[in-house]
């Protein structure tokens, strides 16, 4: 069954056309939401929340960009917005530590379950190194490395001009050259 | 930057090469199914309650009011300062029309 035709099944409230696109997705978002918030629960979470909206906003959804498109848009929009809250909580959790009502947090490390054996322990720097990129340039590297899209396929996710794109990772890879120079001035040397 | 470092830069920056998709926890049709029985749907005063008190929106909706008063009580201010302009054009007008000019500079102190 092509895309077209499970819409309109979903558009007609047939529940298998809902569980098909949900078998047919729900790997790539969870895998764009892991990536993007580098937790498990949350990207589970985020997994369900996206296929709700689909649901909910089916009627509306015009055909005029794939499916897989408006996915992915939603899933960046909802973990962006899912690490703002987090990064929020952070900046406000102040208080807390003040009274004492919360322990301070440390970074925790992330290990993604599709990373080859003997990457696990480079990515994990590189992972950290991805956690410190502004928000766009973390989108398009992530999108870019853990879902293979094309520039044409990001531009068109984030709503940006290819050339935006491409001067977006050009400066990703950059930063993470400079963290990644840090890291190793005072993890390997020292 | 010595040669060691850039090598082990170049590595670490391609420990994500090759790397497979996560796959979706199991059961995951069931949450969303429990998700879609429990989440009502939105009605579209809910959707502009939550839009308008994003703090973004907010902030913005805030700045507008404050600029727009701003510019209101300027406007009001230019006009006020107009009027009396126009006042005391009128004022010698009428002056100059009934030869009262010299009664105006001998009555001003």
């Amino acid at each position: 069954m092509n895309q077209s035709e499970l819409i309109s099944k979903l558009k007609n409230g047939e529940a298998q056309a809902f569980n098909e696109i949900v078998s047919s997705y729900q790997d790539m978002i969870y895998n764009t939401a892991l990536s993007l918030l580098q937790q498990a629960q949350e990207a589970e979470d985020i997994t369900q929340d996206v296929f709700i909206q689909l649901y909910h906003s089916i009627q509306d959804f015009r055909e005029e960009a794939a499916l897989s498109t408006w996915l992915y848009k939603v899933t960046v929009s909802k973990s962006m917005d899912a690490l703002r809250k987090k990064q929020r909580e952070k900046r406000g959790g102040w208080w807390k530590r003040l009274t004492g009502a919360e322990a301070t947090e440390e970074a925790v490390s992330f290990q993604h379950p599709g990373v080859l054996a003997e990457n696990k322990e480079k990515s994990e720097v590189l992972w950290k190194a991805i956690s410190q990129l502004p928000e766009s340039q973390r989108v398009a590297f992530t999108l870019q490395k853990m879902e293979g899209l094309s520039m044409q396929d990001i531009a068109e996710v984030m709503e940006k001009s290819v050339d935006s794109v491409e001067s977006l990772l050009a400066r990703a890879r950059k930063n993470l050259r400079d963290y990644l120079a840090d890291y190793y001035v005072k993890n390997k040397l020292s | 930057m010595n040669k060691q470092m850039q090598d082990w830069i170049n590595e670490t920056m391609s420990g994500l090469d090759g790397a497979q998709r996560a796959s979706a926890p199991p059961f995951l049709m069931t949450r969303i199914r429990a998700g879609l029985a429990k989440a009502p749907v939105k009605s579209a005063w809910e959707s502009l309650y939550a839009f308008v008190s994003r703090p973004t929106i907010a902030l913005a909706g805030i700045l507008l009011v404050v600029t727009v008063n701003f510019l209101i009580i300027l406007q009001k201010q230019n006009r006020q300062q107009q009027d009396v302009v126009n006042t005391q054009t009128e004022q010698v007008d009428v002056a100059t029309q009934y030869n009262l000019i010299n009664d105006i500079e001998y009555l001003a102190p």
